[in-house]
């Protein structure tokens, strides 16, 4: 999804806004308020509320869509692509936390066919999310457990990140995405 | 002496009373909502037509209550938006096919503006410009733009389409014509 550049600045704002406050609470006042222009000219570059919503959250399906797809196509073993799959969710949480925020609480209120391609999209992502996971039990990569509960152990942390990020933040991203990753994959243990 | 203690304990107790009052009664806070398109589309469907009194960008004085006993289809518009000047081409054609339904549009822009713009882009039906407050206030500015009122000659608001349902000009325009057809029939 490509947006002109005002476009992406609306969305940004938008996002900030409806995570800030949902999105039932946030007007087209509140949008045009904040972005110090009049409410009409927003209509230049959306046609309502809904729109804004779709487009950041299908935006942001679409960022790990693309990202989880360049990587499986990678020659790469099972856990390498596991380990860059979280870096990339980690990575497109710290870009849009905001965005995240919008997607986990204000995903309910899309409408048909927006509700339905994110409904479709999330569950290939966690399809192919539980067959890297799978493949790389079946390699003995991966500890032997029931990979369901593996991916919904990965997925929960990846998901609620955004409000941690954006309560506490971390400087240095690298350092942030290594922990991430090595928590995730090797526990907390010291061994 | 004693009436200065009596007064003080008074407004002890009074300025502490008001206190607890108001804490009790302020506690809550209440969350801002705004109704969702479903909930706005529903309080303006059977509803009778606002009437509105204005001049088009030809001067012309428009007053809505004058369309009573044809339907009615209020539009409204802005130049930048592009699904906007899609469906104007569409009204144009059902405003040439039925000659009983009348289209009155309201337009976000200046008359100078509008002026321009319909020298190059014919619109053959009114367009009553700065329509900013009419649209944002009783014509329900969450509804998105374009919006569209469709009025019965009984000047009762029958169907109400938001932003969101005006996707494809040429589907728009076929539900329209339905619909027309529809109620005069």
């Amino acid at each position: 999804m490509k947006f002109s550049p005002r476009k992406t600045e609306i969305l940004k704002v938008a996002a900030h806004l409806f995570n800030e406050m949902g999105f039932k609470a946030v007007s087209m006042r509140d949008l045009a308020s904040e972005m110090e222009i009049k409410a009409s000219s927003l209509y230049n570059h959306i046609s309502s509320k809904e729109e804004i919503l779709t487009d950041i959250i299908l935006h942001i399906g679409d960022e790990f869509t693309d990202g989880i797809d360049g990587i499986i196509q990678k020659d790469l073993s099972f856990v390498d692509k596991l380990q860059q799959v979280i870096k990339m969710h980690v990575n497109v949480v710290i870009n849009y936390p905001d965005e995240i925020g919008v997607l986990n609480n204000d995903w309910k209120h899309l409408s048909d066919p927006a509700r339905t391609r994110l409904v479709t999209m999330r569950s290939e992502y966690e399809d192919k999310f539980r067959s890297i996971i799978k493949q790389g039990i079946k390699e003995d990569h991966l500890i032997d457990v029931n990979p369901e509960i593996m991916l919904f152990s990965i997925l929960s942390t990846l998901r609620s990140m955004n409000a941690w990020y954006l309560k506490r933040g971390e400087d240095n991203i690298d350092t942030l995405t290594d922990q991430v990753v090595r928590i995730l994959l090797r526990g907390v243990l010291n061994k | 002496m004693k009436t200065s203690i009596t007064t003080l304990i008074l407004f002890l107790i009074l300025s502490l009373s008001t206190t607890v009052f108001s804490q009790d009664h302020f506690l809550v806070e209440l969350p801002k909502r705004t109704p969702d398109v479903a909930t706005m589309v529903r309080s303006y469907e059977g509803t009778a037509v606002i009437p509105v009194m204005a001049n088009d960008i030809e001067g012309k004085e428009q007053f809505i209550g004058n369309y009573q006993g044809d339907n009615l289809i209020l539009y409204f518009w802005k130049i930048g938006n592009p699904r906007s000047v899609e469906l104007l081409n569409n009204l144009n054609l059902l405003k040439q096919k039925y000659s009983d339904l009348n289209v009155v549009s309201f337009a976000l822009d200046s008359k100078e503006d509008l002026l321009a713009f319909t020298q190059s882009f014919e619109v053959n039906f009114p367009i009553i410009p700065n329509a900013e407050i009419l649209s944002e206030g009783p014509y329900g500015g969450e509804l998105g733009m374009p919006k569209l009122f469709f009025i019965d000659d009984k000047g009762i608001t029958k169907w109400v389409f938001p932003a969101q349902e005006l996707n494809g000009a040429m589907d728009v325009s076929n539900i329209l014509s339905i619909l027309h057809e529809q109620v005069t029939h």
